[in-house]
């Protein structure tokens, strides 16, 4: 149905339910194409109507939502007996299994930023103990079947006196791999530490916003620059594997997109570039200003502009085993000179779409390795693309050296440092919270052991009660987030 | 057997390259030769080609070098708008103890007899990848296999086609193309006519037909490999020797 409002085309799109940002109800939603761009709405009883940004493009939308999701619901769930989110566990309607555990090992943070998006209590310190930790483990293992990755935040677990002991905890079958969110300072401080890191084969997720001290002032209530700019240092001598993570505000840090990409396609060490786009809730989002959501349309259109086309927004794609609007991908096979080459002008985007459907990690199995040879042919027999070529050839070169025997395992990392990938990740705050988004969601925090909770809902309607992370359950929060719409 | 087909014959001047060109025209493919310096060699067998209502086309070409190839298969698929067949029958040899090998000597058997195998075929086997189609027929040697009196550069280049053979083989049989070795014994012409009468008498006395090969014999395997008639054989070493 379109009809046109103050001279701006106006489509319904669909209904769902969401939630009022200033009572935090659930209530009613819709998304509406406004001319070009989609918008969730959300009209609640006692406070009127609200709008977001969620898309800048209604074409980007219209076919990212007819794109085949992969749902594969979790292997263990409840019966669903109240409204979604307020029994999540999942319950039964949820739609997605767990691909990536996040963990919360600490409260205590060493920073304040006015980012920060997530509820931490600053009176009373928290940390998970071992047991406490593998009791999670063995319940994520024993519902999901086992994951490729599983990710340990806080706060600041950096901080966690056990960090290492928790770690080798989760070095065991069911787990691939472990990801450990830092913001680095306590990295840049203790060389002894990224060493450590390294040995443990864990990947660090460093937070990284921007190169700019003023910019850093505004994001995290000080300039941490110069700490951010010494654990990469540490990180690249100790040949941490690293992922940047990096929280894209409207109106604040655009500017520092390039900078960021450029360190991403340059340094061999780096794996993978997050962009987190800015969630105006928690301790300190739920209050930052300018408050200017950015979708992910809108992310990795500035990604095409920053990268000076390097990456271009037609190489992202939506990942299949979450919703659209919350995540997108795109592979590149990176030259080590800072050019980059997309994978989708390699491989078949449905063949790409197939390898993501059970998380975030390509599986390098038989299909794909025949897939990169028919790819190379291909490429070759059409005679289009000799820049590529030569790049798969340098790839070749780095992965088997002539004259020199790599183990297994050095080819396997020289292997991934060739694939460069940037996520694009868009965290619901109030604004944005919408039901169908919270039922694909393969990112899930446990709980007690027992329940499996999607980030999101667990941020949005869960942690303001968990007394490990907040006091006064849902006060402080709600107080946080009242603000203008 | 292979009307409406088109070939690609490199060393066409050889006396067995010329025997396969004119088995080819004779079975109706369409052919294209390369070679190196027999120009007027080259006219006749490509009037000889046309004569049996065939289109022929001639280049000289160093298969040494990858321009000039390049070039020639060009011209080639420009003209036949593709190639569905391939022989890589260039090559050379010397009479020459190991003692006498010089580094140059080997530098050019290589060059001439695995250089240009490379070249040709990597030029034309890009179009056969994107038609899905082809055969390669590459000439070996007994010499490749068996412990003759043959110099030494001559038969390591010669075992060395037939790991090309092999591997090629595996690697585009996805794409339905065929690749194979065709191993000729003692031919009575051509580079087979450097064996002195004691190598001519030995090969006579262990061969079950007791005689050298023609080249039209060997061209004959070639004719029937190209064809569908031999549409399941594939990374194979044929070998052309009258029973050895």
């Amino acid at each position: 149905m379109s009809c046109v409002a103050g001279g701006e085309p106006v489509t319904f799109l669909s209904a769902s339910r969401g939630m009022c940002r200033a009572c935090r109800r659930m209530v009613r939603v819709r998304y509406v194409a406004r001319g070009h761009r989609v918008f969730l709405e959300r009209t609640c009883p006692e406070h009127g109507v609200g709008r977001a940004l969620v898309a800048e493009s209604v074409g980007w939308y219209l076919a990212a939502m007819q794109r085949g999701s992969s749902s594969r619901p979790p292997p263990r769930s409840f019966p669903k007996r109240a409204e979604c989110p307020h029994d999540c566990g999942p319950c039964s309607f949820h739609a997605q299994a767990c691909h990536l555990p996040v963990v919360s090992i600490t409260n205590a943070c060493d920073l304040r930023c006015p980012i920060c998006f997530t509820y931490n209590r600053a009176d009373r310190t928290y940390f998970m103990s071992r047991d406490e930790f593998v009791r999670q483990l063995d319940f994520v293992i024993e519902a999901s079947g086992g994951v490729d990755l599983i990710n340990i935040t806080g706060g600041e677990p950096t901080s966690h006196p056990q960090l290492f002991d928790l770690i080798e905890a989760a070095r065991r079958t069911g787990i691939g791999r472990v990801t450990l969110n830092t913001n680095g300072l306590r990295l840049a401080r203790e060389l002894d530490m990224v060493e450590r890191l390294a040995e443990l084969g864990a990947y660090v997720v460093l937070s990284l916003d921007t190169l700019d001290p003023r910019i850093s002032f505004r994001m995290h209530g000080r300039d941490i620059v110069a700490e951010k700019l010494r654990a990469l240092e540490l990180l690249d001598r100790f040949g941490v594997q690293t992922t940047l993570l990096m929280v894209l505000a409207g109106g604040v840090n655009e500017g520092e997109l390039g900078r960021l990409i450029d360190i991403l396609l340059e340094r061999s060490f780096i794996r993978s570039l997050t962009i987190q786009t800015m969630t105006y809730t928690g301790r300190g989002g739920g209050t930052f200003r300018p408050r200017e959501h950015i979708p992910v349309d809108g992310v990795t259109r500035r990604v095409e502009e920053a990268s000076g086309g390097r990456i271009r927004q037609r190489d992202f794609l939506p990942l299949p085993s979450a919703h659209p609007l919350c995540y997108s991908v795109a592979y590149f096979v990176a030259d080590g000179r800072g050019g980059a080459r997309s994978l989708l002008g390699v491989l078949d985007r449905s063949l790409l779409e197939r390898h993501l459907t059970r998380g975030y990690l390509l599986d390098a199995g038989a299909e794909l390795e025949e897939a990169l040879r028919l790819a190379i042919d291909r490429v070759w027999s059409e005679g289009d693309d000799p820049g590529l070529l030569k790049t798969m050839k340098d790839v070749l070169g780095r992965v088997f050296p002539p004259g020199e025997t790599l183990d297994r395992h050095e080819r396997q990392r020289r292997a991934e440092q060739a694939v460069k990938t940037v996520y694009v990740h868009s965290h619901m705050d109030e604004d944005t919270y919408e039901i169908g988004r919270a039922m694909r969601c393969p990112d899930q925090v446990p709980v007690d052991g027992e329940k499996l909770i999607g980030a999101c809902n667990y941020n949005l309607f869960y942690r303001q009660n968990d007394e490990r992370f907040w006091v006064e359950a849902g006060v402080v929060g709600k107080a946080e987030v009242q603000g203008p719409p | 057997m292979l009307e409406g087909m088109t070939g690609l014959v490199t060393g066409g001047t050889g006396a067995i390259g010329g025997a396969i060109c004119r088995a080819l025209g004779r079975y109706g493919m369409d052919v294209a030769f390369a070679y190196r310096r027999r120009e007027e060699e080259a006219q006749r067998l490509a009037a000889e080609i046309e004569a049996l209502g065939r289109r022929s086309l001639c280049g000289a070409v160093d298969g040494r070098d990858g321009r000039s190839v390049h070039a020639f298969v060009e011209l080639v698929e420009a003209r036949f708008d593709h190639i569905d067949l391939l022989v890589n029958n260039l090559g050379i040899t010397q009479v020459m103890p190991f003692a006498l090998i010089e580094e140059e000597d080997w530098d050019e058997m290589m060059q001439v007899n695995l250089k240009s195998l490379f070249l040709f075929t990597k030029a034309v086997l890009r179009g056969m990848v994107r038609r899905r189609q082809g055969v390669i027929l590459n000439m070996g040697s007994i010499a490749g296999h068996r412990m003759l009196d043959v110099p030494v550069h001559y038969a390591t280049s010669k075992a060395a086609v037939t790991g090309f053979t092999t591997s090629l083989a595996k690697e585009v049989c996805r794409y339905g193309i065929r690749v194979n070795e065709i191993c000729p014994g003692l031919v009575d012409a051509g580079i087979g006519t450097n064996v002195s009468e004691r190598q001519l008498a030995l090969y006579n006395q262990f061969c079950s037909l007791a005689r050298p090969g023609k080249p039209a014999e060997v061209a004959e395997l070639v004719a029937f490999l190209a064809s569908d008639r031999a549409s399941y054989i594939n990374a194979q070493q044929m070998v052309v020797d009258g029973g050895l």
